[in-house]
């Protein structure tokens, strides 16, 4: 016998709804309501056919119950009455009315908009932080259309972007392909290297369904990490890398390609049409270009001389150095070199010289890794590559390249990640495998546009390569004067300026800048007034005792809150959130999402009640519209949502459902014209099902073919190269920019520049963390171990460790408890399983936990799972395991110029008590 | 005949213990009763480590050693194989737990919750007091599956009919189905891969079969 | 379990090594105690009676010694209420048998208070409740230090070592002209085969027929089980002999020695050396197209000779 859950009569519901928890959602569940209270949470069966991982659903989303259930739940709007902020002030949260909350809520704005929503130093003075990877959107209703319809807003104080996300990657990524998160395409990919991504925990249920599918069909898996990851035990083969040595193993699999391989085993087709191996370079540095036209010139094998890339019927030359008879250089701003009878080598040749020294003999020594393992591994790629092979798909014929190579955080992300990112992406263009089935392919984007279709964002820009949307350096445009706190505009050509810029520049200067004004650049002020949801910057952020110094000294902060945390617990107003299974909201799901949601369809999703809100909790979108009523910004947030700023425009081709503007609206009638305008989309307006049509049916598509999720066809279509090896529009933008900062008396970004290299190379990498704790005042000696941190699948972006069941099952994974170290560096320490460690940051922090011995480690390493250390958070609170947040700097000198950190530093070590 | 048994495809199984929680909430077990569990084993030295994800639970024994010791026949086997707890005569002796080679057995003597003390709404509303001091463990989802057969649904292949953790798990790591119909995806597996059973030695006749590696290998 | 788990997070990575049972304890042990020596010494009595020996207060102290274990393993019942269901089981479970036994055993040593000729006969259901016992432990397959087949003679002899112990020690008080002489004899026989039985036991589990952990808390025990459970009844008992004037206080001194001796025998194999199985696979699986690897049996010597 089994318990019987429901019992005879009950009355038993299955509301389909979604988890999007984490970066790696949408899954779609429903859950099971037994005479009004949830019970349990299923797959939405009724997705298999349509969802990537047959509906499956992550586990993060069984602990929705309890979070909903929760009895620390803040259920009724708060106001703090301690004045005084800080960790040790309690912050005397009482209850209030909605009104009392939203009248002192809009007083505070309507002050604002009366005397400028900018104040002295040009920075917006309302500012809000959301977490999580754009989750946060996915929840939060219509409150999209308040923040497009009050205008000016910072969203750049951020809570863990740059160093707990794949920075450099997000950047040259989408940059070199369109690839914001670059993915294996898992369900062809038969070898594929991944240094440190940790799939099996990150990617969600897509991830791990689609993995394991690979792995029935025999992919091999070759894990490049220094602990053992989840992902590294599913893995055929795990090298125990050095931290941060990355490039130089990647590099040096480059040089086995390219120097060791014969030429023939390359994909020569697809570097000599499809990159830019072929353009030819002067001696300054820069292409030789038609003097005439400014076009790139290539050597044209067939005529014998050099003609511009895009001549027809030319038969370029991949590799050599010819003499061009007349030829042009465009330097950075107006520098122009003329030239006659000048050599021009191809940018391969340029490549292949590059990487000659990059032997896997060199990298071993640097990455501690045996010579003839990367050699192995180098040719068991080629190998696997499947160079001159095709496949059909949906009646298209494209190649078939079925080798990838992922990276993981803190290796693209920090210094050394430029690098990476770049030696990766030639592995896959030296045999063809970028963007093409079987290959290393992006899943979305988010600095480009249209963001629903990254084939769309393919626009022709110059000199035969994708276009761009780079912050512009040139002496006319260049963003002198930040728009907000972090300056990404002024300072990260290539973090563009999308929506999600802001909160993609290196958002640690958000808050490092409070305190450390930088030269000749306006004076960072605290925002007047900032919103936070979904977020815990307090615990997630690097540094986070700084953090909690600046979020003390808000003036005005309101928190949506499910519970007490750290970060709320500097607010001014909590305001009660209503959770998952509680709101209602309409988002689009399919096509290709991060991380690896590659769908055959696309359309809809509804998020609806599955539980009755607890306590006062109101809904985002009844919210955002009396906010918008008492703002007096009615019509504009009207608008906002007429034109889809909350997820679908209510006007189409043949379907109008637009709001009237003047009025207030129910959440229920915004999400039914929403649901009307989807389902019209969804039809072409041949459908108009409305709200309760969705509640009933939880979600709908069309279909969306598998051919849209590889842009190399659409390249190819379009007549357009990826522009790699070489990297000229980079260098170019970067001088000008060092230029820019050097007219404005700016030098404290110098370091930064240098990142901004045709071919970038191997720097001692580590030895940058090791510099720092001489900055920091610190002897090396005294920080022998690095540590470094990995996700977990039950936690990873969830806000919910104060969820019971995900503690409780996440302590059946190895690493949870405390801070996990090889045991024969334990030994060496006199450190037993279970003792009291004391780990200790050059930047004077330290934090305690248990031992957690593990073979799976390098005894130079240590791993702090996830992020723990809370101090308020009921229930996480009591864990006493430690977070690695605390030790890792803010610091300047470790802020790459994509504007990101690496996740690790170098950390002391010792005993400080016996196990219990 | 039929006889229920399960498969667990270790190349598959990433340890995310989506089962563990899905069989919580579909069992409504207390906290920490795990009637699924995936064991996370790290074997041999640095640099030359592996890491296996293994999901436990009852073994629904052939001889189920739980059966021959109880002294109330609460537990017993049914026809299909599924081994049973009637927790109506169940004395909560323990002696079931420790003839149990595979640690499937739990005995909770007290309410638990979540939260300690206080009882969440979906905690009071699903609260079970049999269940109080008497032995309990993994039921195979034996409601769902006999309801599906009612239905003419087939376990293993209909979720309706399946047990929640099976229908949970990300990898496909875990099958369901019946060892006695050739043609059931539990026999197609056991024909493709080698597996092996855990603690065979014992004479205990587990039904979770292990998949390490497909015959061809 | 949650109770548990609060308190000690190390415990929450549970689950790989065997670790100690906890759903047995003292109770459970006072049941092996109680029952073991009760029924050792009624067999004894009832055995003697055919050579003449008879005590109500042996008689009483042997059943009362099995009512006591009996009432023990009561206590640690989740459902005491209905303790009368363990008699449904008889088909398979050694625990039934037991009850059903104590249910001839508990009538026919109470008549044999009143018709002394049932003595002679007490010793029938005594062994067969004392074998239940061993068969109840060695049933235990979830516990390696429980179900070794060398659990039936080493239960079966510290139980009438326990009860000749005892007799030894109460035979002075209630038998008049103290313990007949074949008492003490049989006690040496009784301790050299226990002892005998012990050492082929404990090294049949130590070579892996247990797990490392419970192997150890065996050879922690052997030490002082055997020198003062075993050789030093023995010495008295040779003391005894020779010196006549310490003869009384030396066969009770060995009597008590031999019957503590059991009972920390029973309460180390019950609650200190019942590690369980843990958890063990054959092979390590191929990921995708990697290599398969060999099995791993965490908790238990690399070579398994059971």
């Amino acid at each position: 016998m089994s318990p019987t859950p429901a019992k005879p009569g009950a009355q038993v519901e299955k509301v389909p709804t979604y988890c999007y928890q984490c970066v790696a959602g949408p899954d779609l569940m429903t859950v099971k309501v037994v005479d009004g209270i949830a019970t349990e949470i299923e797959p939405n069966f009724k997705a298999a056919g349509y969802h990537p991982a047959e509906g499956k659903v992550c586990v993060k989303a069984f602990g929705l119950i309890q979070k909903a259930y929760s009895p620390h739940r803040i259920t009724t709007p708060m106001k703090r009455t301690n004045p005084k902020k800080g960790k040790g002030e309690d912050p005397g949260f009482v209850p209030i009315s909605w009104d009392e909350a939203m009248s002192t809520i809009a007083d505070k704005l309507n002050a604002i908009r009366a005397e400028g929503v900018l104040d002295g130093a040009g920075y917006p003075k309302v500012a809000a932080s959301f977490g999580g990877a754009g989750t946060p959107t996915q929840y939060m209703g219509s409150l999209t259309a308040w923040l497009a319809a009050w205008g000016p807003i910072d969203f750049g104080f951020g809570s863990g972007q740059g160093v707990k996300c794949y920075h450099s990657e997000h950047l040259y990524g989408e940059f070199w392909h369109r690839g914001y998160v670059i993915t294996p395409d898992t369900p062809r990919a038969n070898y594929i290297i991944s240094c440190g991504n940790n799939s099996e925990a990150s990617a969600g249920v897509c991830g791990v369904y689609r993995h394991a599918e690979a792995r029935a069909r025999g992919m091999k898996k070759v894990q490049v990490e220094p602990h053992l990851s989840v992902t590294g035990a599913c893995a055929a083969e795990w090298l125990p890398i050095r931290p941060k040595t990355d490039a130089a193993f990647l590099f040096s699999l480059i040089n086995v390609l390219v120097h060791e391989a014969g030429r023939e085993r390359l994909d020569l087709p697809f570097l000599r049409d499809l990159t830019s191996s072929p353009y030819l370079v002067g001696p300054q540095g820069y292409y030789l270009r038609d003097p005439e036209t400014g076009k790139p010139l290539i050597w044209d094998e067939a005529g014998g001389r050099a003609v511009v890339h895009d001549a027809k019927g030319a038969v370029p030359a991949l590799e050599g150095r010819f003499a061009v008879p007349r030829a042009i250089e465009l330097g950075p701003d107006e520098d122009r070199w003329e030239h006659e009878d000048v050599s021009g080598a191809t940018s391969f040749t340029l490549m292949a010289e590059h990487v000659r020294g990059y032997t896997p003999e060199w990298a071993a020594e640097i990455c501690d890794v045996p010579a003839e393992r990367i050699r192995r591994i180098a040719n068991e790629f080629l190998d696997a590559a499947c160079v001159g092979q095709t496949i059909e798909i949906d009646g298209q014929t494209m190649p078939y390249r079925p080798v990838a190579v992922t990276l993981g955080k803190t290796v693209n992300n920090g210094w050394g990640g430029a690098e990476c990112c770049w030696a990766r992406t030639m592995l896959n263009v030296l045999v063809g495998s970028l963007e093409v089935p079987g290959g290393t392919i992006g899943t979305t984007i988010r600095i480009n546009r249209p963001v629903a279709d990254r084939l769309k964002s393919v626009q022709p820009g110059p000199d035969g390569f994708m276009d761009y949307p780079f912050n512009p350096t040139d002496k006319a445009s260049w963003s002198g004067q930040p728009n907000i706190r972090n300056a990404y505009k002024m300072l990260v050509p290539l973090v563009g300026n999308s929506s999600w810029s802001p909160a993609l520049g290196p958002t640690q200067f958000s808050y490092m800048f409070l305190d450390d004004p930088q030269e000749h650049m306006p004076r960072a002020t605290f925002p007047e007034f900032i919103l936070v949801y979904r977020t815990n910057p307090v615990i997630s952020f690097w540094d986070t005792d700084k953090v909690g110094r600046a979020f003390e000294r808000m003036p005005f902060m309101v928190c949506f809150a499910v519970t007490r945390d750290e970060t709320n617990h500097y607010a001014d107003i909590l305001l009660p959130d209503r959770t998952d299974l509680e709101g209602m909201q309409l988002i689009r799901i399919g096509g290709t999402k991060f991380q690896e949601q590659y769908w055959d369809c696309q359309g809809f999703a509804l998020r609806q009640p599955s539980v009755k809100p607890r306590g006062e909790a109101r809904d985002f979108s009844d919210i955002a519209t009396d906010l918008a009523h008492r703002t007096g910004l009615l019509e504009k947030y009207n608008a906002a949502i007429n034109r889809g700023s909350h997820g679908v425009p209510l006007k189409g081709a043949n379907w109008d459902f637009s709001l009237p503007t003047d009025k207030v609206h129910t959440a229920e009638e915004i999400w039914d014209a929403s649901c009307k305008a989807a389902s019209a989309e969804l039809t072409d307006g041949a459908e108009t099902h409305g709200l309760d049509w969705w509640k009933v049916n939880g979600f709908r598509t069309k279909p969306f073919s598998p051919t849209n999720w590889f842009l190399t066809p659409t390249m190819a279509k379009m007549g357009l190269r990826y522009e790699l090896p070489y990297q000229e529009r980079l260098t170019r933008i970067g001088r000008q920019l060092g230029r820019r900062l050097k007219e404005a008396g700016i030098d404290w970004w110098d370091h930064q520049l240098e990142e901004y290299r045709p071919l970038p190379g191997w720097h001692d990498f580590p030895k940058y963390w090791e510099d720092h704790v001489v900055e920091c005042g610190g002897k090396l000696a005294d920080f022998p171990f690095w540590v470094v941190t990995a996700r977990s699948m039950q936690y990873a972006w969830g806000s919910n460790m104060h969820i019971p069941l995900m503690r409780e099952v996440s302590g059946n994974v190895k690493g949870h408890d405390g801070v996990v170290m090889n045991p024969a560096a334990a030994a060496k320490l006199g450190i037993r399983e279970g003792d009291r460690i004391e780990v200790s940051s050059p930047i004077g922090t330290s934090v305690q936990g248990r031992a957690v011995l593990s073979e799976g480690i390098r005894p130079d390493t240590l791993l702090m799972m996830s992020q723990f250390d809370h101090w308020a958070t009921p229930v996480a609170k009591d864990f006493d395991v430690p977070s690695m947040n605390r030790l890792t700097a803010m610091s300047m000198s470790l802020t790459d110029a994509t504007g990101s950190a690496a996740d690790l530093t170098r950390v002391g070590m010792r005993k400080v008590g016996d196990r219990p | 005949m039929t006889k229920w048994a399960m498969t667990a495809d270790l190349g598959r199984c990433v340890g995310c213990q989506t089962c563990t929680t899905a069989c919580r909430h579909t069992n409504n077990t207390p906290p920490g009763v795990q009637y699924r569990k995936v064991l996370d084993m790290e074997m041999g030295t640095f640099p030359d480590v592996r890491r296996v994800f293994v999901p436990v639970g009852c073994m629904h024994c052939d001889e189920p050693p739980c059966r021959d010791v109880c002294p109330t026949t609460a537990t017993t086997k049914r026809a299909d194989g599924m081994v049973m707890i009637d927790y109506d005569i169940c004395i909560g002796c323990g002696y079931c737990i420790i003839a149990c080679p595979y640690q499937a057995r739990y005995k909770v003597s007290k309410p638990t919750f979540a939260f300690k003390d206080q009882a969440t709404d979906n905690e009071t509303k699903r609260f079970d007091q049999r269940l109080l001091g008497v032995a309990q463990k993994c039921t195979f989802c034996v409601d769902r599956v006999d309801a599906g057969l009612a239905k003419g649904l087939t376990p293993g292949v209909d979720p309706e009919a399946t047990p929640a953790c099976v229908n949970a798990c990300l990898s496909k790591a875990l099958t369901f189905g019946d060892l006695d119909n050739p043609d059931s995806n539990v026999s197609g597996l056991l024909r493709k891969y080698k597996s092996f059973r855990m603690h065979e030695e014992l004479g205990t006749g587990p039904n979770i079969h292990y998949l390490w590696e497909t015959e061809e290998s | 379990m949650s109770d548990e788990m609060d308190g000690a997070p190390q415990m929450r990575h549970l689950g790989l090594a065997p670790w100690l049972q906890t759903a047995w304890d003292l109770r459970a042990a006072g049941n092996f105690i109680g029952g073991g020596s009760g029924t050792g010494l009624l067999i004894l009595v009832s055995l003697g009676a055919f050579a003449g020996l008879y005590s109500q207060v042996l008689l009483v102290a042997g059943l009362g010694l099995v009512g006591l274990g009996l009432f023990s393993v009561f206590l640690e019942i989740g459902r005491p209420l209905r303790s009368m269901n363990v008699l449904l089981g008889g088909k398979r479970s050694w625990m039934t048998r037991e009850a059903f036994i104590a249910a001839v055993l508990f009538p026919l040593g109470g008549a044999a208070l009143f018709l002394p000729d049932l003595a002679k006969l007490v010793w029938i259901p005594a062994l067969a409740y004392l074998y239940c016992q061993c068969r109840i432990l060695e049933a235990a397959k979830g516990i390696p230090t429980w179900r070794s087949p060398l659990i039936l003679p080493l239960i079966l002899a510290t139980g009438l070592t326990e009860g000749a112990g005892i007799l030894l020690l109460l035979a002075p008080f209630v038998v008049a002209g103290g313990a007949p002489e074949w008492v003490s004899g049989t006690l040496v026989a009784l301790l050299a085969l226990r002892l005998f039985v012990w050492m082929l036991y404990r090294r049949r589990m130590v070579d892996g027929g247990a797990p490392v952990q419970a192997a150890a808390v065996l050879i922690a025990f052997s030490g002082p089980f055997t020198i003062g459970g075993n050789v030093a009844p023995l010495v008295l008992l040779v003391a005894a002999g020779l010196q006549p004037d310490i003869a009384v206080a030396a066969m009770a001194a060995a009597g008590l020695a031999a019957m503590a001796g059991g009972w920390a025998l029973k309460i180390t194999i019950v609650t200190k050396a019942a590690f369980n199985q843990g958890f063990a696979i054959k092979h390590a699986p191929a990921r995708g197209s990697g290599a398969s690897g060999p099995g791993f049996k965490p908790g238990w010597r690399q070579i398994d000779k059971q």
